[in-house]
C-alpha cells in the first residue's frame, strides 16, 4: 500500500471519528434528562396524566387518601377487638400500605418513563424532520427518498421509481436490513480498533443500537441487531458461536421482548432470508468453485465470480422465503434471479455514500460541511440516475413475471419443495455427488 | 527533478472541481427572481448578490428543492421574508423554512385566520426574534432597498381588520424596481383590491406581472391589466389542480393585452433575470 492510500484512508477516518465524536456529544445531550423525577413538581405530573390518560391525578394525592382510609380502619378495628388483637393487625396494614406505596410510586415511574420516552421520540421524528428537509435542499425528492429506503429503510409509495423496483425485485434494498447493521457494525468496528477489546464491542453495540432505536425498532433491524449482538458478547467470553443456534436465539429473543411480532411478516421474511443465506449460500458457492479459481487469473473471470457469487447469496436468501413471496405476493418475480446479481453489488458502496451524507447533515451548520455534501450530492445524483436507468432497463423483461393464483393449490409449491428438498439431500451426508457438485475435497 | 506525489494531484483535481463548482453558483449584481414550482401555491425568491427577499413559501417541502438549486450552499440566511397573506397555500412551510434559514426582517401583516398552521409559523417568528430577527409591519410607500440598486416598494396592505373582508383582499402587493425594469407582485389579491389600487393611482406600467390568486377568475380583471400593461406574466400554478386555475377568462384577458404567459406547472421553476434594462428567462427547471 502506498504512502498516499494511507495518508487518505487515515484523513478519511479522522473525519469520520470527529463526525462520530460530535454525533454521540449531540445524541448525549438529548439523552441526558432535563429534570429528574424529584425536580418535577405536582402541576407537571397533572399535565403528564393528562398526556399519559393515566387515571390517577397526582401521586400525592394518591398517597394521603390512603393514609386516611387505613388509619379509619385501624380505629375501628381498635374500638371493636382492643390493643391487642390490633397489634398484628397492624403490622399487615403496614406491610399492605408499603406495597401499595410502592405500586403507585412504581405507576408513577412508568408514567414519566412513558413521558420521557414519548417526548424523546418526538424529539427524534423531529429531528429526522428536519434532517429531511435539509438534505432536500440537495437532493430532488425521489433521490431522497431512495437514499433514504437505504438507509434507513424507510420505503415510500410516492416514489416514481417504485415500480421498477418491484419488477426488478429489488424492493428489499429499499427497507433497511441485516445488510445496514452490517454496515453500521463495520463501519464502528473499525472505528474502535485502536480501543481495549472490552470498549470496542461496547462501542460497537452502542452504534447498533443507537441506529436500530432510530429507526424505531423495525423486525428486521432487530433480527440482525440480535444476532450481532449476540456473536459479540459470545466471542467477548470466548464461547464457541453457532450461526443456527444464533438466529435461533435472536427469533427468541425479540419475541420474548415483543411477542406480537410473531405475526410480522417482515420479521420472518428476514428470518427465513438469514437462514437461506446461512444455509445454501457456502454451498452454492462450492458449487462454481472452479469459475471461482478463475478470480486469481483476468479480469472477466474476477467479475464473472462476483456475478456468480451475488446470484448464488441472492438464490439463497430467496430459496426459503419464496413460498411466502408466492403465498402473500401471489407472483412468482423470476427476474429478480437475473437482476439481483447485476445490480446487488453496488448497493453496499452507494448506501455508504447515502449514510456518509446524513451524518453529515447533522453538522450541515457549519458552512464546509454543506459544501461537502453539496459535492457529495452532486456525485450521488448522477449515481443515482444511472442506477434508476439500470433498474428500469429490466422491465423489458417484465413477461418473465408470473402472477400466481392465491390457495394452495399450484404445481409452484410442489416444484419448490422438490428443489429444496434435493439440495437438502445432497447436502446431508458425505457421497459422492456431494463431493463431485460442491467440491467439498477441493 | 523529483515527481510531485499522486496525492497532491488528486488535491488539485478536488479543488479545481470546487472551485468550478463555486463559480457556478456565486451570484452577481443582477436582479434574479426565481418563481419556484410549489404546486397550488406561491414561492418567489429575489436575489441580488448576496441578498435575498423570500416572498411566501408555498404549503410544503417542494420549496426545498427550489432554494436549494438557487442559493449559494454556504448561504444560509434568507436576509427579508414577507409574507403576503394568511392563507396556507403561501405561508405554510415558514415554520419549517425559518428553522433552516437564518432571517434578519420578518414581514408578516395581521391576519383574521387563526389556524395551526398560522400558529406555528408564529412560533417560528418568536423564535427567531429571540435570535435577534426583527418583526416588522409594512407600512405603505415603505421601501426594501438592495445592496447594488433596486427597491421594493409596499403599494397595498392589508384592510382594517373586519369579518366582511375576503382574507386574498388582504393580500400586501408590492412594486419591484431596478433600473428601468418594473415587477408587480400581487398575492392573492381579489378583484375589489384590484380596482381600489386602480382607483389609487399607485400602480405604474410594469413588465413582469405576478399574476393574482394563481389564476383565479375572482382577480386579474381587464381594467386592471390594462392600467399596468404587463409584458411578461408569470402563473405560479399546480397542474391539474382542483380549482381549475388558470381559468380561460384570465388567460384571455392577459391574451387580450398581449402578455407572455410563463406557467410554473408547465415550465416548473422559472428564473428571470434583469439588468437595469433588460428582462430574460434565464433558467427554466422542471423538478419531479
Amino acid at each position: 500500500m502506498t504512502k498516499a492510500i494511507r495518508l487518505t484512508r487515515l484523513l478519511i477516518f479522522t473525519l469520520i471519528k470527529i463526525v462520530l465524536f460530535i454525533l454521540i456529544i449531540y445524541f448525549a445531550k438529548i439523552l441526558i434528562p432535563q429534570k429528574t423525577p424529584a425536580n418535577i413538581n405536582r402541576s407537571q405530573i397533572k399535565t403528564l396524566s393528562l398526556l399519559t390518560t393515566f387515571d390517577i391525578v397526582c401521586s400525592d394525592c394518591f398517597f394521603d387518601q390512603n393514609i386516611q382510609a387505613y388509619s379509619l380502619v385501624e380505629t375501628t378495628f381498635e374500638h371493636q377487638f382492643g390493643s391487642q388483637g390490633v397489634r398484628g393487625a397492624r403490622q399487615v396494614f403496614t406491610i399492605k400500605r408499603l406495597v401499595n406505596q410502592l405500586n403507585s410510586s412504581l405507576k408513577s415511574s412508568l408514567i414519566l418513563l412513558k413521558y420521557r420516552v414519548f417526548s424523546f421520540k418526538k424529539h427524534l421524528e423531529e429531528l429526522q424532520a428536519k434532517k429531511n428537509h435539509t438534505l432536500q435542499l440537495f437532493h430532488s425528492q425521489d433521490n431522497l427518498r431512495f437514499a433514504s429506503g437505504l438507509v434507513l429503510g424507510q420505503k415510500s409509495t410516492e416514489a416514481t421509481y417504485l415500480p421498477a423496483f418491484t419488477n426488478a425485485g429489488l424492493l428489499h434494498i429499499l427497507v433497511a436490513s441485516g445488510f445496514n447493521i452490517a454496515l453500521i457494525a463495520s463501519l464502528a468496528w473499525t472505528i474502535v480498533q485502536p480501543l481495549a477489546k472490552s470498549w470496542q464491542i461496547g462501542l460497537t453495540l452502542f452504534f447498533i443500537w443507537s441506529y436500530v432505536f432510530y429507526l424505531e425498532f423495525q423486525p428486521p433491524l432487530l433480527r440482525a441487531a440480535w444476532m450481532f449482538s449476540l456473536v459479540f458478547i459470545l466471542k467477548f467470553f470466548g464461547i464457541k458461536t453457532k450461526k443456527f443456534r444464533i438466529l435461533a436465539w435472536s427469533v427468541g429473543l425479540i419475541l420474548l421482548f415483543q411477542p406480537d411480532l410473531i405475526t410480522s411478516l417482515s420479521l420472518w421474511l428476514s428470518v427465513l432470508a438469514t437462514l437461506g443465506i446461512l444455509s445454501f449460500s457456502q454451498r452454492l458457492s462450492l458449487f462454481w468453485y472452479e469459475i471461482d479459481q478463475g478470480s486469481k487469473r483476468d479480469f472477466f473471470s474476477r467479475i464473472l465470480a462476483v456475478l456468480l457469487e451475488e446470484a448464488g447469496t441472492s438464490l439463497a436468501a430467496q430459496s426459503l422465503i419464496f413460498p411466502l413471496l408466492v403465498w402473500f405476493f401471489h407472483s412468482i418475480n423470476l427476474v429478480s434471479f437475473l437482476a439481483n446479481p447485476v445490480l446487488l453489488p453496488w448497493v453496499g458502496a452507494i448506501t455508504q455514500l447515502a449514510g456518509l451524507e446524513f451524518l453529515l447533515s447533522f453538522l450541515e451548520s457549519f458552512w464546509f460541511v454543506r459544501v461537502i455534501i453539496w459535492l457529495l450530492s452532486e456525485l450521488t445524483t448522477r449515481i443515482y440516475t444511472w442506477y434508476f436507468m439500470a433498474v428500469a432497463w429490466w422491465q423489458h423483461l417484465f413477461f418473465l413475471n408470473q402472477t400466481a393464483k392465491p390457495g394452495l393449490n399450484q404445481p409452484v409449491y410442489l416444484i419448490w419443495l422438490l428443489l429444496v428438498g434435493l439440495i437438502f439431500l445432497l447436502n446431508h451426508k458425505n457421497t459422492e455427488i456431494k463431493n463431485h457438485f460442491f467440491h467439498e475435497k477441493a | 527533478m523529483k515527481k510531485p506525489k499522486k496525492i497532491y494531484w488528486w488535491l488539485i483535481c478536488f479543488l479545481s472541481i470546487l472551485i468550478n463548482f463555486i463559480i457556478q453558483k456565486w451570484p452577481d449584481k443582477s436582479m434574479k427572481v426565481t418563481f419556484c414550482d410549489v404546486g397550488q401555491g406561491d414561492s418567489i425568491l429575489i436575489q441580488q448578490d448576496f441578498f435575498q427577499i423570500m416572498i411566501d413559501s408555498g404549503k410544503d417541502e417542494r420549496v426545498l428543492g427550489c432554494l436549494g438549486q438557487i442559493l449559494p450552499v454556504w448561504d444560509r440566511t434568507i436576509e427579508v421574508i414577507i409574507i403576503t397573506h394568511g392563507d396556507e397555500d403561501h405561508l405554510g412551510f415558514f415554520g419549517e423554512i425559518m428553522g433552516i434559514y437564518d432571517t434578519n426582517f420578518i414581514f408578516f401583516p395581521d391576519t383574521t385566520k387563526d389556524t395551526a398552521v398560522i400558529e406555528r409559523v408564529k412560533e417560528a417568528i418568536e423564535h427567531k426574534q429571540a435570535l435577534g430577527a426583527l418583526l416588522k409591519q409594512p407600512i405603505l410607500g415603505q421601501s426594501i432597498s438592495f445592496p447594488s440598486g433596486g427597491a421594493l416598494t409596499f403599494l397595498k396592505l392589508p384592510d382594517q381588520k373586519s369579518e366582511q373582508v375576503d382574507e386574498n383582499d388582504q393580500s400586501i402587493v408590492f412594486l419591484l424596481e431596478y433600473g428601468e425594469t418594473r415587477w408587480l407582485f400581487t398575492g392573492d389579491l381579489g378583484a375589489n383590491g384590484e380596482l381600489k389600487l386602480v382607483k389609487s393611482g399607485l400602480l405604474p406600467r410594469v413588465n413582469v406581472l405576478k399574476v393574482a390568486h394563481h389564476g383565479s377568475d375572482s382577480s386579474s380583471n381587464l381594467d386592471f391589466l390594462t392600467t399596468i400593461q404587463p409584458d411578461l406574466s408569470i402563473i405560479s400554478v399546480g397542474a391539474d389542480n382542483k380549482y381549475g386555475h388558470p381559468t380561460t377568462t384570465v388567460l384571455e384577458n392577459l391574451n387580450k393585452i398581449g402578455s407572455v404567459i410563463l406557467r410554473t406547472d408547465q415550465l416548473g421553476d422559472i428564473t428571470l433575470t434583469a439588468n437595469e434594462t433588460k428582462i430574460w428567462v434565464s433558467r427554466t427547471h422542471q423538478r419531479e
